[in-house]
């Protein structure tokens, strides 16, 4: 006589699956497991691409909106048409005249190459100090240049010409300096 | 535990469920391969016996006709029980009139060497249900062997080697 716990125990570790089949689901696991990496690897570089592409767009929307902002305020400023405090003929000469600026006041290398510069006064630019110069073309016609150091979050602000209330703004960057240019309408 | 033994553990836990080597052969592949989708590797006998006995539940018992048994609750643990000598074929179709729960009560104590509490834990019933399972299945394979040795004039088969 065996008892029956033996006896069980004996049958069921006498039956197996066929090594063959045992094999092709220990494969099957491995081959689905290379699979959902496969899947996780491509999923993670999506993800990826789609967390790039927003703060892409996001900055670019946060730079379009400071830029909206600036020719707002830029030509709020023009239209007031405001006589200068300070008559210069130079650049140094108003910068030296302007000694509460950060920053050394400079001509830009790039245009206005045609105006004269007729003097300036201090005004601000999103909050921070800037010179607010009067310049004039050789037709006759003047312009309010605006000049502050370029630091954050105006650093971040690209090159933009735009139109606003019939007047022209133009904005760019050189050496460290932020300018923007308006012409057009006002001075009444 | 390599892969291949922890499969094969995983075969014979369903073959103790299904009574059946082909329901437990695709019972076995789809607990394998849920237990690695779900967790990956490394994850040992009892995710294993828990996944197959999910499945098991899903797939199998639905179909088939619930079996309402009142089963008495033993507090202490039975007594193995003696059984004649008796060969495979004959020992597979015992297995096969058990009540599911019987035979895999059993699987699990004399096969796997768990003990009640931890077959409770696994199958979700109490302790004394477990033990009472045991004693059922025990019974019942020793009474069907005496009665094939009964048939057969006493002679006592030696299972296939």
């Amino acid at each position: 006589m065996s008892s029956v716990d033996r006896q069980v125990r004996a049958f069921y570790e006498d039956q197996g699956l066929p090594a063959a089949r045992a094999q092709e689901i220990l494969e099957r696991a491995r081959r689905a497991k290379a699979h959902r990496r496969r899947r996780l690897v491509v999923a993670v570089a999506a993800a990826l691409l789609l967390f790039a592409a927003a703060a892409v767009l996001r900055t670019a929307s946060q730079a379009r909106a400071l830029g909206d902002r600036v020719a707002a305020e830029v030509a709020m400023n023009h239209k007031k048409d405001l006589d200068v405090e300070i008559a210069a003929a130079t650049y140094p000469e108003l910068g030296t005249a302007l000694d509460k600026l950060n920053f050394a006041l400079a001509a830009p290398s790039t245009k206005l190459a045609d105006h004269r510069l007729l003097g300036g006064r201090y005004c601000s630019i999103q909050a921070q100090l800037a010179a607010q110069l009067k310049v004039r073309d050789g037709a006759g016609q003047t312009a309010t240049l605006y000049v502050t150091e370029l630091t954050p979050p105006l650093e971040g602000l690209p090159g933009t010409r735009r139109q606003l209330d019939g007047i022209s703004i133009e904005v760019w960057s050189e050496d460290g300096l932020l300018y923007a240019l308006a012409t057009g309408r006002p001075t009444v | 535990m390599e892969d291949l033994d922890l499969l094969q553990a995983g075969y014979r836990y369903a073959l103790s469920l299904t009574g059946n080597s082909a329901e437990a052969e695709d019972l076995a592949q789809q607990g394998w391969l849920r237990l690695h989708e779900r967790y990956g590797a490394g994850k040992g006998r009892g995710a294993l016996f828990t996944t197959v006995r999910r499945l098991f539940v899903d797939r199998y018992r639905r179909s088939r006709r619930v079996e309402l048994v009142a089963i008495e609750d033993l507090q202490h643990e039975p007594e193995d029980v003696a059984m004649p000598q008796t060969d495979w074929v004959d020992l597979e179709r015992l297995l096969a009139g058990l009540r599911e729960k019987e035979r895999e009560a059993l699987y699990l104590h004399a096969v796997e060497g768990y003990t009640a509490a931890e077959i409770g834990d696994l199958t979700e019933q109490s302790r004394g249900t477990v033990l009472s399972l045991i004693y059922r299945a025990r019974l019942k394979l020793a009474s069907g062997a005496s009665g094939l040795g009964a048939v057969a004039g006493g002679a006592s088969k030696e299972p296939p080697r």
